[in-house]
Parts: structure tokens; sequence; C-alpha cells
């Protein structure tokens, strides 16, 4: 079944959304040299824009599974290896039934910060809460591979008949068929428990005041304006936890932030560097040891609307893909990332280093044009060129550069720049969109099925309407491989899907963060930009 | 010649040729007088050089303001500075920032004089319907107007800009349908006190209708003040336009505007300052311009008023 959901491109990779109010910013460290660290101390940080979300059932991008990730436990969680480890399980699961159950002890000790035991039961009413159409979780389609979701889903169900609570300490999921991601949907921050009494008093607003029982408290979050998180004593593993007290400032303009950062009053700035941004610091000695960097394991594209004249023409599309010059938009991006060259990202497991991006070739691409029937352009439509602003300014850059070159080989393309809502509303409606799709856990399933699957159309993942069906049926297929023996067959159906040219490759983009270097462990990764708990000062 | 001395109009209501000359006389003094003021000279010049520089945008621009240089950024992607090719350096996307300047200028005193043009249009008819009307119509377009008034005209704006597809035309009746009330107000009050004038009386005795004692008699009385309005205006015009486009309802990328240019380059105010200051300073002396023109000739009609 393919469970994958798109979360918004900006606000999966950018740190676009979150905001945090300056507390007054007491002493985070005087005197300590960099990598001199000791336990305590207050780290200050500024964000542009709130968190989407702080409750495990609805955050869904890149910055709130940050900070959920830090205030809740979920049974498993990934390592900075990205393998899955347990962490409110006490082992991995044991894995019965031809990897059809699997069963979790829980660990003992483990409370939420209201005093409230995290039970077996709470991890069950967490997934079930995801599964709750009342909750509109966009993690839904994630955990409908558990037996007796549908039914659930549909109403024909009071409970989810796959999750079997036996005593406090032990969940079992019962799965409709083997599937290996499965432990990677339960290793997401979305998968944790949360306290079952605050729920059914609160469900909607529990976002605002979350109450978990991770390595983090959130003392105080005033939307728009601050949060503040202060240590987690009884977390289990409290003593790894060094950082005191994290004051986060909302709403500064990323060109605020760097400023304050550069002179000493706020210590991260968690809005990645843009490229204006990068000019200014990267090169410079001075902030060299500032710099924080990782290459997101994203595809950047252009979605060729294939269900849309004139992309509904292959061989219009492959003109498209080799009218675009990449080393020309990599440059556009200051230099601070890579031409893209398949779908499985750099960092995700079987992404193919052999694999050559298509080569920029504006004759042939009015070859193509002319054997289409368009030569020179002729018979083209105006192309309408989605592209979402709002902060997410390579999009709009790098959106001018793509209609540049395929204006010159014969496209006629107008940039619709939209805010985020128009963007996401119109999806389908243009047949050029500016699209990134980020990870969601590091199985290559995740980011060829959540891109490429047929369902993922109606789900609105699929901006390139690419649907086919011999290619669903080796996706689903594949769920029941091991991950070393899925690798080739990833590999064969991401030749296969892109010598369709569903889109004009891009590039993958490497994140930069500024931080004052007295901060160590800063910890930055493709699945959490920031790992909290890993911060030393 | 009437008793009152004023010329006796014709019988359709069209003054006489000596009224014309009379009522033209100070305009006509009130220009020789800001051409004799320092200020009045500084904006003719700016104005004429931003005019000149406007218009001849497609002669005088080197290169397409569209068109991104492969070499126009450098190995690190920073934008190369001023040389040959490029006299003001290339903007972040490799484009010449020179030829994107005055088509941007260009593109911004199109849309300011345009909207200006349909802003006075919509206040003098306004103006001059509630000044000559009074009453109820006077009330009824009064209220909407202080209504208009009380909402940002830049929130106004950019509400109908997102509403509204965005293109070179509707941004012009965008801005046009947001300038207008203030000239609504000073000319239904110059109006009120020009209806009470013994020509226009003596136009109704003489069986003139309405239409034409408005478009012949109010109209000539009002159209000094309207240019001088106007003029002050387009710097505020030009100002709002930048402002539309700063904040991204206004004239769409690729095309260049100042409030755009400026709005990119203070991105890299730390690393590339020129990308800001340049489209500002323009801007700058696009308002002062203006400004010193207009304040000019406020001065000098009033004066000979």
């Amino acid at each position: 079944m393919i469970r994958a959901i798109r979360r918004f491109p900006v606000v999966a990779l950018s740190c676009l959304l979150a905001g945090v109010t300056l507390a007054a910013c007491t002493d985070s460290s005087t005197g300590q040299q960099a990598g001199q660290s000791h336990a305590g101390g207050v780290v200050t940080a500024a964000i542009s824009t709130d968190p989407p979300s702080l409750d495990p059932a609805k955050g869904f991008d890149s910055t709130s599974w940050s900070f959920i990730h830090a205030t809740f436990v979920s049974l498993l969680t990934f390592n900075n290896s990205n393998d899955v480890v347990p962490w409110g399980a006490a082992t991995m699961p044991a894995v019965s039934d031809q990897g059809l159950a699997y069963t979790f002890k829980i660990r003992p000790g483990l409370k939420f910060t209201d005093g409230e035991p995290v039970t077996a039961q709470a991890y069950a009413d967490a997934i079930e809460r995801i599964l709750n159409p009342a909750t509109k979780s966009q993690l839904q389609a994630f955990y409908e591979i558990i037996n007796g979701a549908d039914a659930y889903v549909n109403g024909k169900a009071k409970n989810v008949s796959g999750i079997q609570v036996s005593g406090t300490d032990t969940i079992k999921f019962t799965l409709t068929k083997p599937d290996r991601t499965f432990l990677d949907v339960m290793a997401i921050p979305n998968a944790s428990a949360v306290p079952p009494n605050l729920i059914a008093k609160n469900s909607a607003g529990f976002g605002l005041k979350p109450v978990g029982d991770g390595p983090y408290i959130v003392q105080s979050y005033t939307p728009g304006r601050q949060i503040t998180m202060v240590r987690n004593p009884n977390y289990f593993d409290a003593k790894s936890v060094s950082v005191q007290k994290i004051s986060i400032t909302i709403g500064l303009a990323p060109q605020t932030e760097l400023l304050r950062v550069q002179n000493g009053t706020t210590d991260v700035m968690m809005d990645n560097l843009d490229a204006p941004s990068y000019l200014a610091v990267g090169k410079n000695p001075k902030y060299s040891a500032y710099l924080h960097h990782f290459t997101a394991i994203a595809d950047n594209y252009v979605a060729l609307n294939m269900q849309k004249a004139p992309f509904n023409n292959k061989l219009v599309r492959e003109a498209a893909a080799y009218a675009v010059d990449n080393s020309q938009i990599v440059k556009s991006i200051a230099g601070m990332g890579s031409t893209l060259t398949q779908i499985l990202a750099p960092g995700m497991p079987g992404f193919d280093p052999s694999v050559q991006p298509i080569k920029y070739d504006p004759a042939m691409a009015k070859t193509l044009l002319k054997q289409a029937g368009h030569a020179n352009g002729a018979g083209l439509p105006s192309l309408t060129f989605a592209v979402a602003n709002g902060g997410f300014t390579a999009g709009e850059n790098v959106a001018q550069v793509v209609q540049q070159d395929l204006q010159q080989v014969g496209f006629k393309v107008q940039l619709k720049v939209m805010d985020s809502g128009a963007f996401l509303s119109s999806i389908g409606q243009y047949p050029l969109t500016m699209g990134i799709y980020g990870i969601d856990y590091p199985d290559p399933y995740d980011l060829i099925a959540s891109q490429f699957a047929c369902a993922q159309i109606a789900a609105g993942n699929n901006w390139q309407f690419y649907c086919n069906h011999a290619v669903d049926q080796t996706l689903n297929s594949s769920l029941s491989l091991s991950l070393p023996a899925a690798i080739p067959v990833y590999r064969q159906l991401q030749s296969q899907i892109l010598s369709a040219f569903p889109w004009i490759p891009l590039y993958y983009q490497t994140l930069y963060y500024f931080v004052n270097p007295k901060l160590t462990g800063f910890g930055a990764n493709a699945l959490y930009p920031f790992l909290f708990a890993s911060w030393r000062i | 010649m009437s008793v009152t001395g004023a010329a006796v109009p014709a019988p359709d209501g069209t003054p006489s040729t000596s009224t014309r000359s009379a009522e033209a006389r100070p305009v006509r003094e009130a220009l020789r007088e800001v051409a004799t003021r320092p200020a009045g000279i500084a904006g003719a010049i700016l104005t004429c050089i931003v005019l000149v520089a406007a218009i001849f945008a497609p002669v005088i621009a080197p290169h397409s303001p569209l068109y991104q240089f492969p070499d126009g950024l450098r190995a690190d992607g920073s934008p190369v500075g001023p040389s040959a090719t490029f006299l003001l350096g290339a903007d972040a996307l490799g484009r010449d920032e020179f030829s994107r300047l005055l088509w941007g200028l260009r593109e911004t005193l199109v849309v300011s004089v345009t909207a200006n043009i349909i802003a006075a249009v919509i206040g003098v008819a306004v103006g001059c319907l509630a000044g000559y009307y009074g009453g109820w119509l006077d009330a009824v377009l009064m209220r909407i107007t202080e209504v208009l008034i009380a909402i940002p005209a830049i929130l106004l704006a950019a509400f109908l800009a997102i509403v509204i597809r965005p293109s070179l035309a509707t941004l012009i009746l965008i801005v046009g349908g947001v300038s207008w009330f203030y000239l609504a107000k000073i000319v239904r009050a110059e109006v009120l006190s020009i209806r009470q004038r013994e020509f226009v009386s003596a136009a109704k005795l003489y069986g003139a209708g309405s239409g034409t004692i408005i478009f012949i008699h109010v109209l000539r009385q009002v159209w000094s003040l309207v240019i001088v309005y106007t003029t002050l205006q387009l710097a505020d015009t030009a100002t709002f336009v930048s402002a539309m486009s700063f904040v991204g309802v206004g004239i769409q990328p690729p095309t260049p505007s100042l409030g755009d240019m400026i709005a990119d380059g203070s991105h890299y105010l730390e690393s590339i300052p020129r990308l800001a200051i340049v489209p500002g300073v323009a801007l700058g002396l696009v308002v002062l311009g203006f400004n010193l023109l207009g304040d000019s000739l406020h001065d000098a009609m009033e004066k000979h008023a």
C-alpha cells in the first residue's frame, strides 16, 4: 500500500516556518571556549516563523519534527547513521508471523511531564489518533498498513484491531502485509505516545501546550513570539542532555537572525542560509567555525504535468529537460547544491553515484521539439510556471533561470509566483510547477512512491501526474524485500521512471546553518536539522 | 460686457475669449515663476532626466533587462561587479543591473503616471459631481470616499492584487483605484465654491446644462489645482508602486521594477550592497524630482491665483 505523503516542499526543508520570541538572553557561556562545554547553560536561537505544529499527530515537516523529537519519545528512532534503534521501546520489536506482527516492550520508567506514566496504551492511542479522520493528520496514510486501520478510518470499527495492548508495557502491531518500512514509520517523531487524559480534554489545542516525555519540556509557547524549552529532569536519559534552557525568538527576518549571531546576541540561526547570506559569510574565514552543513535528502525539480499539453508528449518533456543548464542553476543558489541526477538523493540508500545528469544541450532540445512538431516553438501554448514564494527565494530565482533556458529553445513561459496556500491549491492546474520533495524516512521507497505512485496523484503528492501501474505493482511488492535486496529494484524503477522525463531535474540542496561556535553538538542531519538534545554549550 | 464686468458667455455657455485668456494667465505666470526658483529648476531637471531615461530605455539600455548572462555570475554564484560589459555590475541572476534599472524606471513610471491619470479622472469626476450637485449625492460620495480613506491603501491594494490576477493593466487599475480619494475631497471643496460664482449663474441663465457647466466652467477652474496635486502625487504613487513590488504583489518577475530590485537587493546588503543602493537611489531621485517640481508649482500657483 502506498502511504507516503508529500510535505509542502519549503516547509519540509527550509525552516520556513516557526518562530520564537527572544526571552531574556541570560548568560549562556561567558568565557567559554568552543569545545569546552558543560552541563547546563542557556542557548538562544531565532527562527523566522512558527513550527507548523508541536503536536505529534500533526507536525509533518523537518522543523516540527525537530521540536517533537525533543519533547516526545517515539517507540523507535533514527541514530545519526539513519539506522532504526529502540528508544521508547526497550529493544527492537520481536517480528513474527512472517513479518506481519511486531511486538514492542515499552521501556520501564517512562513518564509524561504531568506525572502520568507512559504505557503501551498511550502509544496505541497515539497511533489511533493519527488514523482518526477527526484529527485530520497528514500522517494517516503512513499507518494504514496496520490491520483494521481501514475499518477504523471508515467508521466501521471503534478501534484499530491490528493494535493490541497487553498489560502496561506490551503493544503488538499486526500488518495487512509484510512491509519493511513499518519500522521506519514507527521511528518518525509522530509515532510518539501522548498523554491520553490531556488529549481527551483538548486534542485540537494540544500543539500549543504539548506535554511529552522527551528530553525537553515546552515551558512556554507564544505563537509568533517565542518558544522556551527547558531540560526535562524526568527524561529517562536526562544525564545525556546538557543544555538547561533553549530560548527561541520567533518572527525575525533571516538577515536579522544572521546579524544577531554575528554580533553574539543569539547563538543559533535556525533558518538555513539563503544565497545572499551565504555569499556574505560563507567564504569569510572569520565565520568558518560558524558554519554547519549537510546535503538535504531531497529532490528539487520542475514538475512537468504529464496530463496536460504540451507535456503529455514525451518528446516535449525530453526537450524541456535538455534545455535547462543545471550548472547555472547551482550558481544561482550560490553553489549550495549539486546537480540532481536521480530520484534517490545522496544519503538515501540506493543512491547511485554512477548515474550521470542530463547534459545541457539546447540544440538537442530544439531537435526534439522539431520532432514533436514544434519547430522553434511553433504551436506551443504559453505555459504558466507556478512558483511558491514566502521566503523560498531560491525558488523564484531558480524559476527565472529555468524560464530563460526554456524560452531560448522555443517555449513561452510566464511565471506565476504565489503564496504557499495559493500554490498548494493550484497543484495540477499548471503545466510547470516548481517542486521539492524531502525525505520522510531513509528508505528509497519513500522518495520514489511518494512522488511517482498513481495513488499519490489523488493524494496531491505526485505533481508530475506520472502513473504507471506496472511501476506501482513493483513498488508494492518491493516492500516485502529486505533493503539490500530492494535497492537494485529501486534503481531499476527510477531509471524506468526517469526515462519518461517526468521532470526537469534541478539540484540537491546543501543546507548551511550559522551557529556560534561556543555551541557544540549542533548535530543537524537530513531528518532533524535541530537535534536539541545533543547541543552543548 | 455684463453689468458685473464679467465677459458675457455665448448662449451655449462657452466663455468668451477674454475669459479664457484671463484664466490661463495665472498658470503661465506660475510656470514662469517655477523656472526662476532653484528648487523648481532642480525638480524640472531631475524629472526630465528620469523621464528621458525611462522613455528612451529601449535605446539607452545596452542589454536586455531579462537576459541572464552565463558570465554574469562568478563560479561561486556571486554577481560580477561593474565592468565595461556591466556598467553597474550584474544582479543575482547575472542580468545587467544598468539595463534593469532603466527598464525598471520605465515600468515604475508607466504604472505611476497612468495610475495617476486614472486617479485624477476618478477623483475629479467624484469631486465635481459631489461638489456641484450637493445634497444626497454629495453625502453618499463623500461617505464612501471617507470609508475608503480609512482603509490603509497598501492593504487594500495588496488584497485586490491577490484577488485579481496580476498583470500590468490590473496593477495600474488597482493603484489608480486607491489613489483618488484625497483629490476627490479637494476638488469637491473647490467646486462647492465655484458653483456659487456669477459666471456659473450666468451660464445657467443662458440655458447651459449641468454637463456643459461642469465641463466648460467648473473643470476650467480646477484643472490647475489638479495638475499641481497630480504632480505632487506622482512621487507618492511611484513609491506606492515600488512598495507593492517590494511586498510581492506588484510587477511580476522577471519584469524589472524599482521596488522588486530594492526588495531583492535588500537580501544582499551585507555582501553586495549596490544591488539595493542603486535602485534605491534611483527611486529617491524620482521622488525628489517630482516633489521639488510639484512643490514649486504649488507655491507659484498660490502666489498667482
